[in-house]
């Protein structure tokens, strides 16, 4: 192993002690950037396997200052959430709840490192947090880059959610239902009660959500209220700003076909006025936690080679 | 009460993150030892807050990442459980010097339990061990981590490529096998399969506090704790058995586990020293 540069951060932010790890540059190709970690949902600050140390690691022999940090409630920081059902609590992040601490820390990293601009990004909830940061920090932000990105509005009512299957997951599960329409363990399952009804009758039963030719921001967050409107409102103030912005998805993970069905084919369609300000990577294999090790070395690869580009 | 201090200790390359969180001078103090991969990552929140809540009862406490895990030095393949042994040694030669005291109380969940067992046994500066559901088998407990590969495989390409016999197999030659991101290396198996707590302990003769978790009351204490605390009581340690009801929080909840306050609980004997 060779010798890591790396600094333990600690920032106190409205009472509470946050801390983070700062990754310095390697020498050689040191530039004033730096790269802002927001953490995937609830998991702290190392990432799902680790994945925020590799990632940093691997983006510090580029020249970048990362900066990785708990905020209030997670990890190695202060603070207590009165909520613990985690779908509440994604729902939080979902809607901002770690931006103040992010700001906070976007802020202490221009003083404490020689950096003159952010890029700031996460996987999963991480980016949600990154979107809605940038959004107000504007004019320092150069770059923001997602994975996993979740698009939906979890604050919709359970009702709601359930007629929510975009077209292409559907087919698929027709597909694979179909498949096993003359399979006896299937039937014997379907009778024993052990199927996924609910999974049944979406499939079979209800009409998929039309998919809509409108690329308005207007029609996304009035009239698909499925979208998390903070979400899409964050990336039209960074898109307007000019600030590229990369979203990376596994194909395995739903939240793919989500993002396709209700973003990338509506707002971010190439009639729109966003089509040059993003640039979309499907991993092939990938699952939600990039858990497999190509998923992993592609993930951080796809994001090495964006940030080097800006 | 005095603020926490983050640091990197060890040798040259060989840095562990830790954390001390002070306590008072005549109290002893506690060192908190992980459990495995994604357990550590689950029951990080907990462990942090057990630290917090220790220390403001006057208790020193270190938190500290294994060398390849958490914040420290090291990639997560370069992991070995007899580096877990020697890294428990490091933290509690560390927190001897930080805190100039040389009482210990090392405590552990899962194999993190199990590794704090073994260290206990040879180092007379521990006074008090506390083991939250202890692994004994290490082969046994490498099946279930195992399990997790094949959940994946399932959750990914809808049926099971590489069953437990291929995937050790695998692993054999020298393979990494992935477990929720993090990757199980050969040197890592073969050494946690020898894991047999019973042929591994029997010379401490301190106090020992077994707890055994539960999700539900009303539950009988395992049997394979019982024979542990029947063990350690037998080679001369002072030992307690107890049950803790708190959900698996090392798993996948719905819950974000931030407290285990009947582990706690359960555990406050073991503070006495």
């Amino acid at each position: 192993m060779t010798a890591v540069n790396e600094k333990i951060l600690l920032l106190k932010h409205r009472n509470n002690l946050l801390q983070g790890i700062y990754h310095l540059p390697e020498k050689k190709n040191e530039k004033k950037i730096g790269i802002l970690l927001c953490n995937a949902g609830l998991t702290y600050n190392i990432g799902v396997g680790r994945l925020y140390v590799r990632l940093a690691r691997a983006l510090t022999k580029s020249g970048f200052h990362v900066l990785r940090f708990d905020p209030s409630g997670t990890g190695d920081s202060d603070g207590l959430f009165e909520k613990d059902l985690i779908d509440d609590l994604f729902y939080d992040i979902e809607q901002g709840i770690f931006v103040d601490d992010t700001l906070a820390m976007f802020d202490y990293f221009f003083r404490i490192s020689p950096i003159k601009s952010i890029i700031i990004g996460g996987f999963c909830g991480g980016g949600n947090t990154a979107l809605i940061a940038a959004s107000h920090k504007r004019d320092k932000t150069i770059g923001i880059f997602t994975a996993g990105l979740p698009i939906l509005d979890r604050g919709l009512d359970k009702q709601q959610m359930s007629f929510i299957l975009p077209k292409d997951l559907a087919q698929y599960y027709k597909k694979t239902y179909l498949k096993k329409i003359l399979n006896l363990q299937a039937w014997k399952r379907l009778f024993s009660g052990k199927s996924n009804f609910r999974l049944l009758l979406k499939v079979f039963m209800f009409k998929n959500h039309p998919r809509n030719e409108d690329n308005s921001f207007e029609f996304l967050s009035n009239k698909i209220p499925c979208v998390n409107a903070l979400m899409v409102d964050s990336f039209c103030q960074v898109a307007n700003k000019k600030i590229p912005v990369l979203f990376v998805y596994g194909t395995k993970d739903k939240a793919n076909s989500i993002f396709k069905e209700y973003f990338l084919t509506t707002l971010l369609s190439s009639k729109g006025p966003y089509k040059d300000f993003y640039q979309y990577e499907k991993i092939e294999n990938g699952d939600h936690n990039f858990s497999l090790p190509i998923a992993q070395q592609k993930v951080i690869e796809i994001i090495k080679d964006w940030t080097k580009k800006i | 009460m005095k603020e926490r201090k983050s640091f990197f200790c060890g040798l040259d390359n060989h840095k562990l993150f830790a954390i001390h969180f002070p306590g008072e001078p005549e109290k002893p103090v506690a060192v908190l030892c992980q459990p495995y991969g994604y357990e550590a990552v689950k029951t990080r929140r907990v462990y942090f807050n057990i630290a917090k809540e220790w220390a403001a009862k006057g208790i020193d406490v270190l938190l500290f990442d294994y060398y390849g895990t958490g914040n420290s030095w090291g990639e997560f393949y370069e992991l070995r459980w007899s580096g877990m042994l020697e890294d428990i040694q490091i933290i509690i030669d560390e927190a001897c010097n930080i805190t100039k005291k040389n009482k210990i109380i090392l405590a552990g969940l899962r194999l993190g339990a199990s590794t704090a067992a073994i260290v206990a046994e040879n180092d007379k500066r521990v006074e008090s061990v506390i083991l939250w559901q202890p692994i004994i088998y290490g082969s046994n407990y490498l099946l279930k981590v195992l399990r997790s590969n094949i959940a994946t495989q399932m959750a990914i390409n809808h049926k099971v490529s590489h069953n437990q016999k291929q995937l050790i197999s695998k692993i054999q030659k020298g393979e990494f096998v992935y477990v929720n991101g993090f990757e199980l290396t050969k040197e890592f198996f073969n050494e946690v399969t020898k894991l047999n707590l019973f042929q591994m302990i029997g010379k401490y003769k301190k106090q020992c506090t077994i707890i055994d978790i539960s999700p539900r009351p009303n539950v009988k204490i395992s049997s394979e704790y019982k024979e542990l605390n029947k063990f350690y009581i037998e080679n001369g340690a002072s030992c307690d058995l107890r049950l803790a009801i708190e959900k698996n929080f090392w798993t996948e909840l719905k819950y974000y586990y931030q407290n285990a306050f009947n582990m706690l609980h359960e555990s406050e004997r073991a503070l006495l020293i």
